[in-house]
């Protein structure tokens, strides 16, 4: 039952992980100017570069969430700290209802206008893989404020876990984590442009919030009672 | 103190060429769309001393969503993707 719930756990990060629209909107961004300036197979690589960056930095940032929970919390997070963990989750989840996205017909985030300029500027003068990978790497720095607190509870039941599925369990999660990048790039290879898309991403912003926020508030809520109140 | 740049006519042709073909629109309709719009553009700022970068992207959507709607979308979303 205990594995079971630390499963729970590292999934439902990994989903709440995957619904921010950070790496997304950075991936359409780079989509459209590359394809505006390159042939398609350029194009596909540095897209598929960019997505291989941010799973990177994802897989790299729980492994060091793992280490530090492991060598700084004796291995495990205490209640306390799970508490207050807790308290963020929910912090975090009215942030997504009420201030992730920017105000109007558009998906602005409430990011800093220096680290957007930087990731629009970035995208529009990549050329090169190397470059591609390395704005991956940056998209997944720029959304710290909000993977921080799921990778410290997805690292903290990842070493619940028996050793030897651990890292299975750190790849998985990055996999769950980059699975809208993957399907929105499969999307834009099977011919739809990336107007559409970002035309849906207009009209179901109010979901994509609500689930975002809900999902934050769900791993509260479940850390809460499996881990807290310890109803297993 | 906010960077100013010249206008240039042959950047915005390019800009919009550029991102007529990240839509797959074919060629030779972007370069006529691109050369109407240019010359639109131009016609407006003449009398103008100074403009932004938005309100040159407002005209050219103002423009361009006669002629297409998706090219048109780019210049009304320009900048407001993250």
């Amino acid at each position: 039952m205990s594995e079971f719930i630390s499963i729970a756990i590292i999934v439902l990060a990994a989903i709440v992980h995957a619904s921010l629209q950070l790496g997304l909107g950075c991936l359409l961004l780079l989509y459209h100017e590359s394809a505006g300036k390159h042939i398609q197979s350029k194009t596909r690589n540095l897209v598929g570069s960019f997505i291989s960056g941010v799973g990177t930095i994802a897989f790299l940032l729980l492994a060091t969430a793992c280490f530090v929970i492991s060598n700084t919390f004796d291995g495990a997070l205490s209640i306390q700290i799970l508490t207050a963990a807790i308290g963020i989750l929910i912090a975090l989840a009215i942030v997504m209802w009420f201030f992730y996205y920017r105000r109007g017909s558009s998906t602005e985030l409430w990011l800093p206008q220096i680290v957007a300029k930087f990731i629009n500027n970035r995208a529009k003068v990549t050329n090169s893989n190397t470059e591609a990978f390395s704005l991956g790497v940056t998209t997944g720095f720029a959304e710290m404020p909000f993977i921080i607190i799921l990778l410290l509870v997805a690292g903290n039941s990842v070493l619940e876990l028996d050793p030897m599925y651990q890292p299975l369990m750190v790849a998985f999660y990055t996999i769950i984590a980059i699975i809208p990048l993957v399907v929105f790039n499969i999307i834009i290879r099977t011919g739809h442009n990336v107007v559409e898309i970002q035309k849906w991403r207009v009209r179901n912003k109010l979901f994509l919030r609500i689930i975002s926020g809900l999902g934050f508030l769900a791993l509260g809520l479940f850390i809460f009672a499996f881990k807290i109140l310890d109803l297993s | 103190m906010k960077k100013t740049k010249a206008y240039s006519s042959a950047a915005l042709k390019q800009q919009i060429l550029t991102d007529a073909k990240s839509l797959k629109i074919a060629e030779h309709w972007a370069e006529t769309m691109a050369d109407k719009t240019v010359k639109y553009v131009d016609d407006w700022i003449k009398d103008r001393g100074t403009v932004t970068e938005a309100d040159i992207n407002r005209v050219v959507h103002n423009q361009l969503k006669e002629l297409n709607a998706d090219l048109a979308y780019i210049y009304k979303n320009r900048g407001k993707i993250l």
